[in-house]
């Protein structure tokens, strides 16, 4: 059995317009020690579900475990105790506003009536992990959204949780921020042994950090397993969905694989109307019997016309190169060197 | 006209309405930010949802506050003399006046602590914080800012009913310019007195958006 394991949870809201299943009979089983990613479009239930692990919400049917022990036989106080024990970080960081960074720190700590030295040590502890050692008496407010979620987290490990609960904690970040927290929290996993749960509606963020992965839609989970597993053969249809959103927010990514790949020149190469329908690169390696490395490749729509842009890339110690370029010129190819980003 | 004993009765008069304008909001406080933070807690969207405890204090505050002063003023006399043993004067006018800042406090208090942001109470209680330390620790703090405010707004409507306490007898720089201004038509003390509340006034929201503003740290 798991770390964390839901059997049958079913949970329903009554609101003003009628009542909405959020969750319906869902059961999981989380590993100690593994990276967890529920993924859904907003709605699926997917918050409500993490909200169960530390019982934020109640579920109407079903059960929670932690540890092999169920979160229903809690009183109030245990479950207080058992919450020490869950750090939670949020879309939206949630840090008092009206404190300073060690103090928001310090807050659980306090909770837990750690003396004040000890706990201010602790604090400093964290923030030098989360690498924010200079911004102890920094305000949120002075804080950028990246540095609000470090703060988040350092306040979420202080009581050094076994498990760490995070709600869409990269959604309100921008590419670059959000990949820094997940190297944090991929960081913190190896380090302490953390169990962490991650909901998020990005598949990219499963993808970097997940170990296994469930897919919610409409409060019921469609799938779950091995993240290159449901990536390579999606058996449902929100599955299929949420991969193809992934590949067509992909091609950012592509200046991240560029530099990993040391070789030689690059070129972009575009094909024009006649050029498109001949192996030409094909051809060109028949030719020269040299082989180049295609980075990428893909076919647009201008103006009605398909046009193929590639990118390749020539041996490190290409004798021919020039002469290729030269070749690709005669079968009516643009050619462009590329130096820096193999962007769109 | 102006005499000495109009200036030493003017100074008088402030001194008696700072100290039941002060007394007041602070004897206001007392009760009144309690049964504000109860107001917020029980309501339905509150950290402690109870609706029964919400409907009596709901009442009770709708009450109060829809009599007019004045005439809460003359209907509590009888309580306010078994509180100070008398009717009139500053202490006296005190009762009134506490009465009428309780419900009037924890209206404010209840809409500051509802402006805070609930995922932060959800963040302290996810950390393992009972009710009493999110109210102690995170809303009072987080609405602090606004709560001050309160305070000040609070101290300037006290101040104008206090002024409203003059017409029995209650003191203060309402009382002279209620006396001698209408009464007997001596406008120079009426508009001295008036000039002199608008000041008072000025003073209290000016110092209130200080502090309030110096403690915020949101910006």
């Amino acid at each position: 059995m798991g770390l964390i394991v839901l059997k049958n949870i079913s949970k329903t809201f009554t609101t003003k317009d009628g009542t909405v299943e959020a969750l319906k009979n869902v059961s999981l089983d989380i590993e100690k020690g593994e990276i967890f990613g529920v993924i859904g479009m907003s709605g699926a239930g997917k918050s409500t579900l993490v909200r169960c692990i530390n019982f934020l919400e109640r579920p109407d049917e079903g059960k929670v475990f932690i540890g092999d022990k169920s979160l229903d036989d809690f009183s109030k106080k245990e479950l207080q105790k058992q919450r020490e024990s869950i750090g939670m970080i949020f879309q939206h960081f949630n840090l008092l506003m009206q404190k300073n960074v060690i103090e928001n720190i310090c807050f659980p700590l306090y909770i837990r009536k750690v003396p004040k030295k000890q706990a201010a040590d602790k604090a400093r502890e964290l923030l030098e992990l989360v690498g924010l050692a200079d911004k102890e008496k920094a305000y949120p407010a002075q804080l950028s959204g990246g540095q609000k979620q470090r703060v988040a987290i350092a306040r979420a490990l202080a009581c050094d949780p076994k498990i760490l609960l995070c709600d869409e904690a990269t959604s309100a970040l921008d590419p670059q921020t959000t990949a820094s927290i997940l190297e944090l929290l991929k960081d913190i996993n190896k380090k302490f042994g953390i169990t962490i749960v991650i909901i998020t509606h990005q598949m990219s963020v499963v993808r970097k950090i997940c170990d296994r992965v469930a897919i919610m839609e409409d409060g019921e989970l469609a799938e779950t397993g091995e993240v290159s597993k449901v990536f390579s053969h999606p058996k449902t249809k929100v599955a299929k969905r949420l991969i193809r959103q992934d590949i067509d927010t992909e091609t950012e990514e592509t200046v991240v694989a560029k530099e990993q790949i040391k070789g030689g020149d690059i070129i972009r190469i575009t094909f024009s109307e006649n050029s498109a329908f001949e192996p030409v690169i094909a051809n060109l390696v028949l030719t020269y019997k040299e082989p180049v490395n295609i980075l990428r490749a893909s076919t647009k729509n201008v103006g009605g016309i398909a046009k193929g842009d590639m990118i390749i890339e020539f041996e490190k110690d290409s004798v021919n190169k020039e002469e290729m370029k030269k070749y690709l010129i005669e079968h009516d190819i643009e050619i462009e060197e590329v130096t820096d980003n193999v962007d769109a | 006209m102006w005499t000495p004993e109009i200036t030493q009765m003017i100074i008088k008069g402030i001194g008696e309405t700072l100290y039941m304008t002060l007394f007041s909001t602070a004897l206001g406080y007392l009760f009144g930010l309690p049964m504000g933070v109860l107001l917020a807690v029980s309501d339905k969207d509150g950290i402690s949802p109870n609706p029964v405890l919400y409907k009596i204090l709901d009442f009770i505050a709708n009450i109060v506050r829809s009599i007019p002063f004045l005439i809460l003023l003359i209907l509590i006399i009888p309580f306010t003399r078994l509180v100070v043993g008398k009717s009139t004067g500053s202490t006296a006018t005190v009762v009134p006046l506490v009465a009428a800042a309780i419900p009037f406090i924890a209206r404010m208090v209840e809409s500051s602590l509802k402006e805070v942001d609930y995922g932060v109470i959800e963040a302290a209680r996810s950390m393992g914080a009972g009710n009493l330390r999110i109210i102690i620790k995170v809303m009072l703090v987080e609405a602090r800012t606004s709560l001050i405010t309160g305070v000040t707004i609070a101290t300037g409507t006290i101040l104008g009913y206090s002024a409203m306490a003059g017409t029995v007898g209650g003191g203060g720089l309402g009382d002279i310019a209620i006396r001698y201004g209408y009464y007997r038509y001596q406008s120079d003390i009426m508009i001295a007195t008036v000039v002199l509340l608008v000041l008072l006034v000025q003073l209290f929201q000016t110092v209130g958006m200080f502090f309030a503003s110096r403690l915020d740290k949101r910006k």
